[in-house]
């Protein structure tokens, strides 16, 4: 083999991946875009040219506003539970002593091995009206009659935030993992209570962790589609949901690619400037002028 | 009574002892180090005075109180760890700040006191640096500024210096050795290092496999070794097997390959002995033949010798093995023929009833 690998072999190597992921990320995305600005005359059906039609259509329709209002409300709202969740649980499984740590930690990652579609249904049995959780809380006399919450919006954030607590609590994990344990302990030293240590020392280490589950688990919740076909049902359309019903429902392609790329953009969007907005008031401390690394002599 | 006192202190895991019965008093304001190699339990003893692991059995008194049933965050001891374990999204002063605000001082008085610590470690400059704007020795300050800062009765060091490269370290020791003396707090150091040890301490309490085999002033541990353990792991030795020999005047000697060596060092009773000679005590003479006749020398041949450059380091094969001889010059070659001549009081007894 030569000294030197040549030039293109970078290419030659990620040549496979690239091809991969062009024919099927790349082409349906770009002829999604494509669909969505095409003008569209309902009489012939025939490509006459690009315009923004659609999407002014969409952008000035409050119907579209409340689904574009429920999806994010839904994701924000289950993000936030996942990191309520996720946090401490992450912080209390990384304390565990050995088997019990590994144990409840596959456990943690159980929904991941359960086909999304059983998983969702199973929720739907437990949710509905003759579910586990109607009949409980009448035979405790918490409701008088049975309790359903399928097609609710709670129900759908349940089944969500089951499925994606996992991905806060891996990325809170791995944050954890780069903490010296030993602060905890110079913490404990210095007075801090159990409290104290966990909210002024711990916390504020494992921010990023927090940041890039919660954006995980937000935008999953906000490009979710079996959950809230199925326990959402027509009753509470989200966006996924409303794409699909125009590309088999209605059969209107360009609306529902509009609708597509419209949650794309909203999602970049949404999670970019979350990011921005944390990354900057964490970056201060990280920058390493080189004058300090040289040692003041006493 | 003792300031801080440590009653049979022993600390076992599953199947094995780390620390087993360690008594030791420590003097208000005094400096001990706990020096062994690692695995000796030095750490797991400076974790249980700090509260983070609990003893098996035994009692640890502070000021006569026992702190047995006291937690380590009530403790308020001054901790340096190994790691510094300085909270990296605070700054220097904020670092520092922290055992204050636990303590519900007043942000005045706590300012005042911050700076006058970051003072006292000369790092009033950098209070607003964050720990990854710092440089080792720096962050090792800071580390120490943070546990001072509480005015802690007791100062706990773990490893303090074995982060820093070998010149900064010869640094610091001198600046910790200031700071100690200036606010006087009685401090226990944990190293593995016995020069380090040797040059900060009032005592050195060195430690092996769990026990404490000997406490006391560096000079006393380092010429008057109570185990053979002791006088090999603080500095080097050769030991020597012998029979020791009680004269009836008040004399001993030591018998071995053969030969007799006056010895000022007594044992109770006649039998085998190990005996420690330091080779800094060795006198190494080129030509033995020149040398005049004396009981106390024995002759040998130069094996290898070691340049280190403040001094020279022999191996010479005689009769009573292989003698480790440390003098100035190098004036002997391999193969050479030389001499060996010590003073009858540098043989200590580190051992009695050796066998084999």
């Amino acid at each position: 083999m030569a000294d030197h690998p040549h030039r293109l072999t970078p290419y030659a190597l990620s040549g496979p991946a690239l091809l991969f992921y062009g024919l099927l990320l790349g082409v349906p995305l770009l002829s999604t875009l494509l669909l969505s600005l095409r003008a569209f005359d309902a009489g012939e059906a025939t490509r006459t040219g690009l315009s923004l039609t659609h999407y002014l259509a969409i952008l000035s329709d409050p119907y579209f506003h409340a689904i574009f209002a429920r999806t994010f409300m839904l994701s924000a709202t289950v993000a936030l539970l996942c990191v309520l969740i996720g946090t401490p649980e992450a912080y209390i499984l990384s304390r565990m002593r050995a088997p019990w740590r590994s144990l409840f930690l596959i456990a943690t990652l159980g929904p991941f091995l359960i086909s999304v579609v059983v998983r969702t249904l199973g929720w739907a049995v437990l949710l509905g009206g003759q579910g586990v959780l109607s009949t409980v809380l009448q035979a405790l006399g918490l409701a008088d009659g049975p309790v359903s919450l399928l097609y609710t919006m709670p129900g759908m954030i349940i089944a969500l935030v089951h499925v994606l607590v996992p991905f806060v609590v891996i990325s809170v994990w791995v944050s954890l993992q780069n903490c010296d344990p030993d602060v905890e302990r110079a913490g404990a030293s210095l007075g801090a209570s159990e409290a104290m240590i966990f909210r002024r020392l711990v916390l504020p280490q494992i921010v990023p962790g927090i940041v890039s589950g919660s954006v995980i688990a937000f935008s999953l919740a906000a490009t979710a589609f079996a959950t809230p076909s199925i326990i959402g049902g027509r009753r509470l359309k989200v966006v996924a949901t409303a794409v699909y019903d125009a590309f088999f429902g209605t059969l209107d392609w360009s609306t529902g690619a509009t609708l597509a790329i419209l949650l794309l953009l909203a999602n970049l969007l949404i999670v970019m400037s979350y990011h921005r907005l944390v990354d900057r008031r964490h970056r201060a401390r990280h920058r390493v002028p080189t004058a300090a690394l040289q040692e003041v002599s006493p | 009574m003792a300031f801080l006192e440590l009653l049979a202190l022993t600390r076992r895991y599953a199947g094995t002892v780390a620390v087993h019965e360690l008594s030791l008093s420590v003097e208000r304001g005094e400096f001990v180090s706990l020096l062994g190699p690692s695995g000796c339990g030095k750490t797991t003893t400076l974790q249980m005075i700090a509260g983070f692991v609990a003893p098996s059995a035994g009692t640890i008194r502070l000021a006569g109180r026992d702190l047995s049933s006291v937690k380590a965050n009530a403790r308020g001891l001054g901790i340096v760890f190994q790691s510094y374990a300085l909270f990296p999204h605070m700054t220097v002063a904020e670092n520092v700040a922290f055992g204050l605000e636990t303590r519900r001082i007043a942000r005045v008085e706590r300012t005042r006191r911050v700076a006058r610590t970051l003072e006292l470690v000369r790092l009033d400059a950098l209070g607003d640096r964050y720990p990854a704007q710092l440089s080792g020795g720096q962050r090792q300050r800071v580390a120490l500024a943070r546990a001072l800062v509480i005015e802690p009765p007791v100062l706990l060091l773990d490893e303090p210096l074995s982060n820093l490269d070998a010149k900064l370290r010869d640094d610091m020791q001198g600046e910790l050795r200031r700071i100690q003396r200036t606010v006087g707090t009685t401090t226990i150091m944990v190293t593995h290092d016995q020069a380090e040890a040797m040059a900060l301490s009032d005592r050195v309490a060195v430690m092996h496999r769990g026990r404490l085999e000997q406490a006391g002033a560096p000079l006393e541990v380092y010429e008057h070794p109570a185990t053979a353990f002791v006088a090999d792991f603080l500095g080097k030795t050769n030991l020597i097997d012998g029979q020791a020999n009680l004269g009836t005047n008040g004399t001993a000697t030591l018998i071995a390959a053969g030969q007799r060596f006056p010895m000022l060092d007594r044992p109770a009773a006649d039998g085998p002995v190990r005996v420690s000679l330091r080779p800094e005590k060795i006198e190494l003479i080129p030509d033995p033949t020149a040398a005049p006749v004396d009981s106390s020398a024995i002759t040998g041949t130069v094996r290898a010798r070691t340049y280190g450059g403040d001094h020279w380091l022999y191996d010479v094969d005689t009769l009573l093995g292989a003698i480790r001889v440390r003098c100035a010059t190098g004036t002997a070659a391999e193969g050479h023929r030389v001499g060996l001549r010590w003073h009858a009081g540098d043989l200590r007894i580190v051992e009695k009833h050796v066998h084999g």
